[in-house]
């Protein structure tokens, strides 16, 4: 069953430019998408949609079955967020944030106080429960945005950059948490600039792109999708990229060459960086990689 | 059934965002009931030391006004911080009852830090003025409410249009100045020597609520059936603002 589907999403903000353009988009429950794309790409908007925050232009969006525009006040109910750029008042606790919030989803007293306990423990801020958030790091304030989604144990998550400005340490934390949540049957969107992060938690990933899906799938599936298995990075005197074309497609970044290529002719390229004395290393295509050469893609049939 | 649950939701979501909003702030930094206090204390000082003491108990009834809509009109910034800065908001449509009982919360979050400077110039006005009416201050109470409300009503609604939280620094001065200080709020309605600048008055709807309350403490005398209207202005101006606001807010862009 798709707990989220979007079906030809189209929204301008001033009737000049698409902000989304026809995206189709289908989650399952319990599953973790991520949505990746470029700053402006559409993520912000198509999960502001989805949470009836705002109206789209032309389509729809049913979350668990129900029309986001016409029935937002059961969509509410049953969804959580945590909004891009958010943050926690300054003035109040983590434990306020937290345990208010789910008074305000609507919970008894005794069952919002286990659930601040719980997920205020399981992001690491117990300590800090009543240490003022105009006190905390910048990560630990993050943390109680997310903190206070995931305490509604709501059926579906949208969480919008929710590890921005996070340490490797607390990103993992959240990307724990983000993982029992789906574990425990709810569905979530992340968005992130995060390819690591995208690959790390999410089931599916689907790529934006001037408001439009330009791949979505497993990541497995996504990266399968530029066609290049593996990438040979390369840096040394007299590397001609007109050459190294004959291997594979080739990217300049900054003094080095990176070639994208399949399994075979890789070995045929370390071998010509041996016999030239380049340095080379071969590694995997990454998410990171299938990101940026279906976003280029995009932009040269644009240009 | 279900009526009641979908009440008692509202009252859990109103309490949350009054707690967040009003009640643990204040707490945090109780120092902010005094600011809004001070201009009206300062008036009453001047009027006090010149020997004024015809005019001390409009200068109590304004202080009050004034205290209430300093106050109430700050949920413009409250309002646009949260949207704007904090995206709390986004969180709190989320929640039972969606942004009503979220703004109300705000609303009563403000009243909050109103309390300690209403409550020292209501204690200054039944020793000074010699107002110990039960029915006085009902009215009072009453037109100080109709103020707080249709003032936050107002704010929230300027708020929805800031795109930048800098853009209300400006007005929240403005118009408390507007509506707490300009209007006849510190002097009765028949000072003002125009017929239509006592009927340009009434555009603001504290001029109605401090004509209710000069009557109250025995001030001013009202003409016949004026009682009844001067309820009904804050009461349209409120209707006009909720209407206003419920077109802005109930499906954004």
């Amino acid at each position: 069953m798709y707990v989220i589907e979007s079906e030809d999403l189209w929204k301008t903000y001033d009737g000049r430019r698409w902000a989304l353009s026809g995206v189709d988009l289908r989650v399952r429950e319990g599953e973790v998408l991520a949505l990746l794309g470029r700053n402006g790409a559409g993520k912000t908007t198509f999960i502001r949609i989805a949470c009836s925050l705002l109206k789209p232009t032309r389509g729809s969006v049913r979350v668990l079955g129900m029309d986001v525009t016409q029935e937002s006040s059961r969509v509410r109910e049953r969804i959580a967020l945590v909004p891009q750029e958010g943050r926690p008042s300054n003035l109040n606790t983590p434990w306020s944030h937290v345990y208010y919030y789910l008074i305000a989803r609507g919970l008894p007293r005794s069952e919002a106080r286990v659930r601040a306990r719980r997920y205020l423990q399981s992001l690491e801020l117990w300590d800090v429960r009543d240490v003022i958030c105009g006190n905390l790091s910048g990560g630990m304030r993050q943390r109680v945005l997310v903190a206070m989604a995931l305490a509604t144990e709501a059926d579906v998550l949208f969480l919008d950059e929710p590890t921005i400005g996070l340490d490797p340490l607390s990103k993992q934390t959240v990307w724990e948490q983000i993982r029992d949540s789906a574990a425990e049957g709810r569905t979530v969107v992340v968005t992130t600039h995060n390819m690591e992060e995208a690959e790390t938690i999410a089931d599916r990933v689907a790529i934006i792109d001037e408001g439009r899906i330009v791949a979505s799938g497993t990541p497995e599936e996504v990266k399968a999708r530029v066609g290049y298995e593996y990438r040979v990075d390369l840096r040394g005197d007299g590397i001609e990229a007109s050459e190294l074309s004959s291997y594979g497609l080739v990217r300049r970044i900054g003094d080095r060459y990176r070639v994208y290529l399949s399994d075979s002719t890789a070995r045929e390229l370390l071998d010509l960086a041996i016999a030239r004395g380049w340095t080379a290393s071969l590694s995997r295509t990454t998410l990171e990689d299938a990101f940026v050469l279906l976003v280029g893609e995009v932009e040269e049939h644009a240009g | 059934m279900r009526v009641r649950g979908a009440l008692s939701g509202f009252l859990r979501s109103l309490y949350a965002s009054t707690m967040l909003f009003g009640v643990l702030p204040f707490k945090q930094n109780p120092f902010w009931a005094l600011s809004p206090a001070l201009a009206p204390f300062a008036f009453l000082l001047f009027l006090s030391i010149y020997r004024f003491q015809q005019v001390v108990p409009f200068a109590l009834i304004g202080g009050l006004i004034s205290i209430v809509v300093a106050n109430s009109i700050s949920m413009e910034s409250d309002a646009a911080f949260n949207r704007i800065v904090l995206r709390l908001d986004s969180m709190f449509a989320l929640t039972k009852g969606g942004l009503i009982p979220y703004a109300i919360g705000l609303a009563l979050g403000n009243l909050i830090n109103a309390v300690p400077g209403v409550a020292v110039f209501a204690v200054l006005l039944w020793t000074m003025a010699g107002i110990t009416s039960p029915q006085a201050w009902a009215t009072m109470l009453g037109a100080l409410t109709l103020i707080w409300a249709v003032v936050s009503l107002l704010g929230y609604l300027i708020s929805t249009y800031a795109r930048d939280i800098r853009d209300l620094w400006v007005y929240s001065p403005l118009m408390t100045a507007l509506l707490g200080y300009l209007p006849p709020v510190y002097y009765p309605l028949e000072l003002l020597p125009d017929p239509f600048l006592r009927a340009i008055a009434f555009i603001s709807p504290t001029t109605s609520a401090a004509r209710l309350m000069h009557s109250a403490a025995g001030l001013v005398k009202l003409g016949p059936g004026e009682f009844a209207v001067l309820w009904a202005i804050p009461a349209a101006h409120a209707v006009v603002f909720a209407a206003l606001l419920y077109r802005r807010v109930r499906r954004p862009i």
